[in-house]
């Protein structure tokens, strides 16, 4: 059989050709090109295998990859592999480029080549800006987004840049299809014609130094160059998960830091004044390029010591010291800023969020960000935040500066929160700062006024907690005559004031309805209009209760305020007051 | 047949000169596709209602979202979100400044003092009125972007929503 293919093909005779070809010296910078090479053959194969997985376009993006990552047997591995070896394309090109100055292998007719290998480096970091956002979560869209606006503050081609590579001035649905098609055959295609000339190029410079053949010498650089890049890779996919943050949502309040092999830039120009911004977006190119290109120009005597072309290695080498102390200074500063900790860590919770609707209730053809928009917890939350953040406070939700206007909602409906009021109702994270500070009794202090004072006695610990057992009962949804006990309880001591089943003693007083309190019909009115007596009274909207509660069923929608009320009634019991 | 120099010339130049028409005949509507949607898709600056004026708080910032018809490349959707306003009521008069961030495209937030705007990406604050804070760090080049901003006779407040250039001196729209 080997043979046969042997008889056709004349691969043995190929091999021994490759093997007799001149190539001078063994260089590890050659070693190290080959090593790039491995790289992007174990990006091109996963690369191929996640292609054929994915849905480039808006609905689809976030849940194919998270398909391949979650449901396919094996598929974070493979995509994770293709991770690993796109950033390692980044370090081993640089590390090869590195050793070409070294060796200043550019001299001897190479020039050529080695523009071509510096091309590819930055191609490799085309691959990164168009892969990124490819999975449509938060961190590769809000990463696209600032990346591009960096580079439309380049003069005169950088709109025009961004446009062609966004389709318009934002992400919108022609991107993703620009950036696959970009990131699977126009880049792919670019890298194999830069590798095919450099290799044209390099074949007719012919051998640096002496006639060694490739077999004696090179071969086993390569080969020892090309193990531990693969190992590397290796181990890193199975070390680092490639990331797959929730759906990219434009609205997020997304706190973006780049990936690593961007940091230094981040830092870079970070450390200039902001009128020079737009300096480093344009300038670092032109110098990154220049030197590039003006290397193989000045640095041409072929005989040269390495001593004697110190002025051309040196600033290189300083280049690379330089950005990888930005890199660590930049990775450094960002694990020491609170506020970007925190922000990652109510984003995780986002995330975590995410995967778990979309396993448990698939993710429908209307995409990953409509998954999100209409799910109870991430909704309720948000219109939480946006209506009633502003004076209640639940869990990490609540006004920005602490001070609340409405009673803490942690914990309510539970007893803990009846046994806290009936203790201190005018405590701040009660009715203290509420129109009705003053309004209600403690229950276990005397009031200030020394002749009530004298004739107080304190409410004894059993009634407090049969009373609010029983409002607990009621905020849970309890049937009519649950406790007859306690219902008679609430009926001789809070009617005096509150409305019980519409019945009160005090017609003209403000405390509201206790039967249902806090279940979900008592709270969906309340949120909707407190002032129906259902919850509270008409007169709780009148301006003599300046401060009290809106109403909002003429701001939300029916469905919104259902939304909301479950999301209190969910969140609430789980908070401690 | 007789190697015959100019014939082999004249079949080369005729080869590359084919090849080079055909590409170009292909290349050129192909470039034009692709630049296509990179240059179209303005829709005017419609008026977009945001707020009803009685719901804004006085002197307070308050976040809304823009609602409208998104035309994006293929499709169409009926009332999204496109985007977030920042609203701030002076009386009768109220400000409105997109929560994009004039640096980097960021979204801005409240700070923590609830008295200023804050960018969480480069720690870039700016005052209540959009103006960067003296003596705090911005990475801007300049101030909050305002959007064209009106109070109907039925006391709704209606915003142009606008795009702006990142990272310029000068507000510039885009689109």
């Amino acid at each position: 059989m080997a043979r046969w293919i042997d008889d056709r093909l004349g691969l043995g005779e190929l091999v021994d050709g490759l093997l007799d070809t001149p190539a001078g010296a063994p260089s590890w910078a050659r070693a190290f090109t080959v090593a790039l090479g491995v790289c992007f053959a174990v990006a091109a194969v996963s690369g191929v295998a996640l292609g054929a997985l994915y849905a480039p376009a808006g609905a689809g993006a976030w849940a194919s990859v998270f398909f391949s990552e979650f449901q396919y047997p094996g598929g974070w591995l493979v995509r994770s592999m293709h991770m690993v070896s796109a950033e390692g394309a980044l370090v081993f090109g640089a590390l090869a480029l590195a050793l070409w100055v070294l060796e200043g292998r550019y001299r001897h007719q190479r020039d050529l080549a080695f523009w071509s290998l510096a091309l590819v480096l930055g191609l490799a970091g085309a691959f990164c800006i168009t892969g990124n956002p490819l999975r449509w979560d938060n961190r590769g869209y809000f990463g696209l987004v600032t990346e591009v606006n960096v580079m439309s503050e380049v003069p005169v081609a950088g709109g025009l840049l961004r446009s062609l590579l966004l389709g318009g001035v934002l992400p919108n649905n022609w991107t993703l299809p620009r950036l696959y098609t970009l990131h699977s055959i126009v880049l792919p295609a670019s890298i194999l014609a830069l590798v095919a000339l450099g290799a044209r190029s390099g074949r007719r410079a012919g051998p640096v130094d002496g006639d060694a053949p490739y077999g004696e010498g090179q071969l086993g650089r390569d080969l020892i160059a090309s193990a531990i890049t693969f190992l590397a890779i290796l181990a890193g996919a199975f070390l680092l998960r490639a990331p797959l943050e929730a759906p990219a949502d434009p609205l997020a309040s997304y706190n973006a830091r780049p990936e690593w092999y961007f940091q230094w830039l981040y830092v870079l120009r970070n450390l200039v004044p902001p009128s020079l911004q737009g300096v480093v977006a344009t300038g670092v190119p032109v110098v990154l390029g220049g030197v590039v290109f003006a290397l193989p120009l000045l640095d041409r005597d072929p005989t040269a010591p390495l001593k004697r072309r110190l002025p051309f290695v040196a600033p290189v080498a300083l280049g690379l010291l330089l950005i990888g102390g930005l890199t660590g200074a930049g990775l450094l500063s960002d694990r020491k800023n609170p506020e970007l900790q925190k922000a990652r860590t109510s984003q995780a919770r986002l995330d975590r969020r995410a995967l778990q609707i979309a396993r448990h209730d698939g993710i429908a053809p209307a995409g990953a960000l409509t998954m999100m928009r209409e799910d109870p917890l991430i909704k309720g939350e948000d219109l939480f935040r946006q209506h009633c953040a502003s004076c209640h406070k639940l869990g990490d939700l609540g006004p920005a500066d602490g001070k609340l206007a409405g009673p803490s909602l942690d914990g309510w409906g539970t007893e803990a929160w009846v046994m806290a009021v009936l203790d201190d109702p005018d405590s701040p994270s009660l009715f203290g700062n509420t129109p009705y500070n003053g309004k209600m009794p403690s229950y276990t202090k005397p009031p200030k006024d020394p002749q009530a004072a004298a004739s107080f006695t304190p409410m004894p610990q059993a009634q407090r907690e049969a009373i609010a057992r029983f409002l607990a009962n009621e905020a849970r949804g309890a049937p009519a005559g649950h406790d007859p006990e306690g219902e008679k309880l609430v009926k001789q001591r809070c009617t005096t004031c509150h409305l019980f089943r519409g019945d009160t003693d005090d017609a003209e007083g403000l405390a509201p309805e206790l039967a249902g309190w806090a279940s979900l019909a008592w709270t969906r009115a309340q949120i909707g209009n407190p002032g129906t007596n259902l919850t509270y009274r008409p007169i709780a909207l009148s301006p003599a209760l300046d401060g009290h509660m809106p109403r909002f069923d003429t701001q939300l929608s029916s469905a919104d305020l259902d939304l909301l009320t479950r999301y209190v009634l969910f969140r609430a019991p789980r908070e401690k007051l | 047949m007789a190697k015959d120099p100019s014939r082999r010339r004249a079949l080369t130049v005729l080869a590359g000169a084919g090849a080079t028409g055909a590409l170009a005949a292909v290349a050129l509507p192909s470039a034009r596709l692709v630049a296509g949607p990179a240059s179209g898709g303005s829709s005017g600056r419609p008026w977009v209602q945001v707020a009803r004026l009685t719901e804004l708080p006085e002197g307070q910032p308050a976040r809304v979202r823009v609602i409208a018809d998104q035309h994006d490349g293929y499709t169409t959707a009926k009332q999204q979100p496109l985007g977030q306003v920042w609203l701030l009521r002076k009386g009768a008069e109220v400000l409105a400044f997109t929560a994009t961030c004039p640096h980097l495209g960021c979204t801005i937030d409240l700070a923590p003092d609830g008295k200023h705007f804050f960018c969480p990406c480069h720690t870039s604050w700016f005052d209540l009125d959009g103006k960067k804070t003296e003596g705090k760090p911005n990475k801007s080049l300049r101030g909050l972007d305002a959007l064209p901003v009106r109070v109907t006779a039925e006391k709704t407040v209606e915003v142009q929503f606008l795009r702006f250039q990142t990272g310029t001196a000068k507000a510039e729209v885009l689109g």
